[in-house]
């Protein structure tokens, strides 16, 4: 499914050929046909940065799916009322989530049994790998949760991707706080990792 | 932060790696969103973070919506404070709500029964908490939405495709200490309702005030 700089013809794929299905797109009233095109580009690349290895192969299929959603939503209140575009980017976003966790829960139990080409903290293949990879990963996750509660969530926001500013923001800290939060909660997971033989090593 | 983004990633991987959580304890999406935009308090955003250490799909979902907001989303313009008031501004902070509340006495509100317009995103708005698309039992039909209005009072009223009225639920409020109200339609009204009928539904805030706010049209399937 090649993506397009026009506007794209959706085409939805099933889990088996006969499922597939196509349709023309209208775009929404509120946005141009160019935007559009930037709308879906956006999505693709956002869709891209953000999915682990395993499932960037279906990054299409999400975004897709998050296209079809708006499609449909405009479809059906066309008469109704006009979308803000941060809502439309709202339903892009929850589409694509909904997509990912149906997929993920038909391929969580066959994801178990692959070799480590499919883990995200893995360099090399080979089983033992994958095993010390989702060794360190429950490591991590379980370092995190003992963290002091602020620091835990100013950290879990951190690596989210939010700047110390986002997270003073949303946690309705000053600053100094929020970065103080931020470098004793990494400090205290780095010392929490190195306890249990785990470090990470600058290159 | 003396976090390098490699750090960064490798914790990140982590996290989207694998679940361990209960898919069904997940949140719906557009609460991470957001959670992610800053449109939550902050128990909430710190109970939805505890919820991303042990869901590999929450966290993406996190990921992805602050990749979206930060690259296309227009800023919700009501936004949380960056920080608390320090002690020396809180005086000059009450002496600014002590002038507002003058303000208002002295110059009736207009259009009082009116209310603020309802942006579907803006700050000062009813958000329904049920997507368009979703499919709920008539057993277990709860709707859902957070308020800008905590102290108002809420009523929901739900018509089948026909704009025949199915039921209304009035004087409903919000739970304690929290924006969020909640009511299940009794599963006597759906009765009636065949299985996989679309529903159309709007609330109602009404503020002691009398001002009122109403949000739009919403849908779910009935099954």
């Amino acid at each position: 499914m090649p993506m397009t700089s026009s506007i794209p013809t959706l085409a939805i794929r099933g889990s088996t050929e006969a499922e597939s299905f196509v349709t023309e797109p209208v775009p929404p009233p509120e946005i141009a046909d160019g935007e559009w095109t930037s709308f879906r580009e956006e999505l693709v690349r956002a869709v891209r940065r953000v999915c682990p290895p395993w499932l960037v192969s279906q990054s299409e299929d999400f975004v897709q799916a998050g296209l079809l959603r708006i499609l449909e939503i405009q479809r059906r209140h066309r008469q109704r009322r006009v979308f803000s575009k941060s809502y439309l980017w709202m339903v892009a976003h929850s589409a694509v989530i909904d997509e990912i966790r149906r997929r993920r829960r038909r391929q969580e139990v066959a994801l178990d049994e692959q070799s480590a080409g499919d883990d995200p903290s893995s360099d090399r293949p080979g089983p033992e790998r994958n095993v010390a990879g989702r060794e360190v990963d429950e490591a991590i996750r379980e370092c995190l949760a003992s963290l002091l509660e602020s620091r835990r969530t100013a950290v879990l926001l951190h690596i989210h991707g939010h700047s110390v500013t986002e997270i003073a923001e949303r946690m309705g800290w000053n600053l100094k706080r929020a970065k103080n939060l931020v470098y004793r909660g990494l400090s205290d997971l780095r010392v929490r990792l190195a306890e249990r033989g785990i470090r990470h090593e600058r290159r | 932060m003396n976090a390098d983004r490699q750090e960064l990633s490798r914790y990140r991987a982590a996290l989207t790696a694998h679940s361990i959580a209960d898919s069904a304890m997940c949140p719906r999406p557009e609460r991470i969103w957001e959670a992610a935009r800053g449109e939550l308090r902050p128990r909430q955003v710190a109970e939805l973070a505890d919820h991303t250490l042990a869901c590999a799909d929450c966290s993406l979902a996190w990921q992805l919506a602050l990749e979206l907001d930060q690259k296309n989303a227009p800023r919700n313009q009501l936004r949380r404070p960056a920080a608390p008031l320090r002690r020396p501004q809180v005086w000059g902070g009450l002496l600014a709500a002590a002038a507002a509340v003058l303000l208002v006495v002295a110059f009736p509100w207009k259009d009082l029964g009116q209310g603020p317009t309802a942006d579907y995103r803006g700050g000062n708005e009813i958000e329904v908490l049920v997507s368009p698309d979703e499919t709920l039992s008539r057993q277990n039909c709860v709707l859902s939405w957070t308020s800008p209005w905590p102290e108002a009072t809420y009523s929901v009223t739900v018509r089948d495709e026909n704009f025949g009225e199915i039921t209304q639920v009035s004087n409903l409020r919000t739970a304690s200490d929290s924006d969020l109200v909640e009511v299940q339609i009794p599963p006597r009204d759906l009765a009636d309702v065949a299985p996989g009928t679309r529903l159309y539904f709007y609330v109602e805030a009404t503020r002691s005030d009398g001002a009122v706010l109403d949000d739009a049209t919403s849908s779910l399937i009935v099954n």
